[in-house]
């Protein structure tokens, strides 16, 4: 029963949804919305709310024990709590000015200032992996350059071609490629929903 | 140590220092570099400016700070081509960070127009299951936005701008400003794949490759790819702002790496002649 019940309910609530597009019907499509959608938005909700506490779990026990970083730990929870604390209380709740300027100073900050980082990273790991070793290693440095300077302005001031190479490169090798991967990344997740919706696949219950 | 080994194994704070030097140096002192055309972000541009003044035009902020430098800049222009327009301009988002960037952002430029809330622009909140709310949203819009409510919680069914409408097929229009996924894959999935709603993107330059193949192959009316396609749509504008200052830094960066590429090539190629490498 532990592993029947589970399926039955996959198979169901997934031929539900399968049925729901292919038979265009008023009662079945507010039945699937009234009941399954909402369930879903309420699991994925509760999941947001499980997230916090595991966070909060995790970073509390951190600090209890003293472990490595868990000053960093203090700063998460701190700021996890005062955005936390603000969106609930504030009038307008997470819309309020004041809940919008903690956000901006502090979540958006961090995260342009951690992005941005990237390009150093990328410059030095650029640097030292790029080597025309082989044939394919110096098309690909080759293409790397021609489409970095071909997407921004001094590529332009330098000659107009440069970005007609980059859009070349971009819609005749990158493109048909791009679109392999989504074919192939579709026929799996295509193969990977049957098997779940037949019960071959179980990992969703934990086997 | 050789010379060759030099130039192949250059300290990373030197490259680091170099570069922060030369993406700074523009910041004071612009270079003025032309802003290179792109056909998907004069597609963007011209639909958004062709679309008649009433049209609703929805804008989703599928993003987080990360894309805040290249997103931002579109999400300006745009928003005040839609309020010159007078368009009805609708604000959402599929990720939690964008509900509130998209509501910082676009405050003030319904305030330079004189915007009326909830007459003229709404802000339907942040969706928290983006699948559910994209299905739901087909035939009950009210009814996938919280249960009928807008982000301040008030109900949908009070703003004069939401008479009419109710579900995916009223908006002429949707354009995310996305820095991953859920962003215009799942909206071409459920709105324009069913409904056949035009799909616009803005994305970050990585999400470029795979938005240029879904405007290519139709599936997206247009696309503003990464600090490039801002700038060029700053410049359509006539609105010159972050990203055209941003293009000479960002260029000034790309040519840095560029030349540390070839120091390292030509140290590579001097020790394998030496056969110091294979």
């Amino acid at each position: 029963m532990r592993r029947t019940l589970p399926m039955i309910i996959t198979l169901v609530t997934g031929l539900i949804v399968i049925f729901n597009d292919i038979f265009i019907s008023p009662a079945f499509n507010t039945l699937v919305q009234t009941y399954l959608i909402r369930s879903q938005t309420l699991s994925i909700a509760t999941a947001y709310a499980l997230g916090g506490m595991s966070l909060m779990r995790v970073h509390g026990h951190r600090i209890a024990r003293k472990r490595d970083g868990w000053m960093n730990s203090v700063v998460l929870i701190a700021g996890f709590a005062l955005l936390m604390v603000l969106g609930v209380t504030l009038p307008g709740g997470h819309n309020s000015v004041t809940y919008n300027w903690f956000y901006q100073n502090t979540a958006v900050a961090g995260g342009a200032t951690v992005f941005s980082l990237l390009c150093f990273y990328i410059g030095s790991a650029a640097y030292r992996a790029f080597r025309a070793r082989s044939l394919e290693a110096t098309a690909l440095l080759l293409s790397a350059c021609f489409v970095m300077l071909g997407g921004t302005s001094i590529g332009s001031a330098i000659s107009p071609a440069l970005p007609q190479i980059k859009v070349w490169i971009m819609s005749y090798f990158n493109t048909p490629v791009i679109r392999a991967v989504s074919l192939g990344v579709s026929l799996g997740a295509f193969a990977q929903g049957a098997r779940n919706l037949f019960g071959i696949e179980r990992g969703y219950m934990a086997e | 140590m050789p010379w060759y080994k030099r130039l192949m194994g250059i300290d990373r704070r030197i490259l680091y220092i170099i570069l922060a030097i030369g993406i700074s140096f523009p910041m004071f002192s612009p270079m003025g570099l032309p802003i290179p055309a792109d056909v998907a972000t004069q597609a963007t541009w011209d639909f958004i400016s062709n679309l008649p003044a009433g049209s609703n035009v929805l804008y989703s902020f599928d993003l987080s700070a990360s894309g805040l430098t290249e997103l931002k800049p579109t999400a300006l222009v745009l928003a005040r081509r839609s309020f010159e327009l007078g368009h009805n301009v609708f604000i959402m988002a599929l990720w939690a960070e964008g509900n509130n960037l998209g509501a910082i952002w676009i405050d003030p430029i319904a305030a330079e127009y004189n915007a009326v809330y909830g007459v003229n622009y709404i802000k339907l909140g942040f969706m928290v299951n983006p699948q559910a709310f994209l299905e739901q949203s087909r035939t009950d819009l009210y009814g996938a936005c919280s249960g009928g409510i807008d982000a301040n919680g008030d109900p949908l069914s009070s703003f004069p701008m939401m008479k009419n409408v109710t579900k995916a097929k009223d908006f002429d229009v949707v354009m995310s400003y996305n820095t991953g996924d859920p962003g215009p894959t799942i909206w071409i999935q459920q709105w324009y794949a069913t409904e056949n709603i035009p799909q616009l993107s803005s994305c970050t330059a990585v999400s470029t490759p795979t938005m240029e193949n879904y405007f290519q192959a139709g599936l997206l009316k247009g696309n503003v790819g990464g600090l490039a396609g801002a700038a060029y749509i700053e410049k359509l504008s006539g609105q010159l702002g972050t990203a055209t200052g941003g293009m000479d830094s960002q260029s000034m960066g790309h040519v840095i790496i560029i030349l540390f590429l070839i120091l390292g090539n030509i140290g590579y190629f001097a020790a394998r002649k030496a056969g110091a490498v294979k």
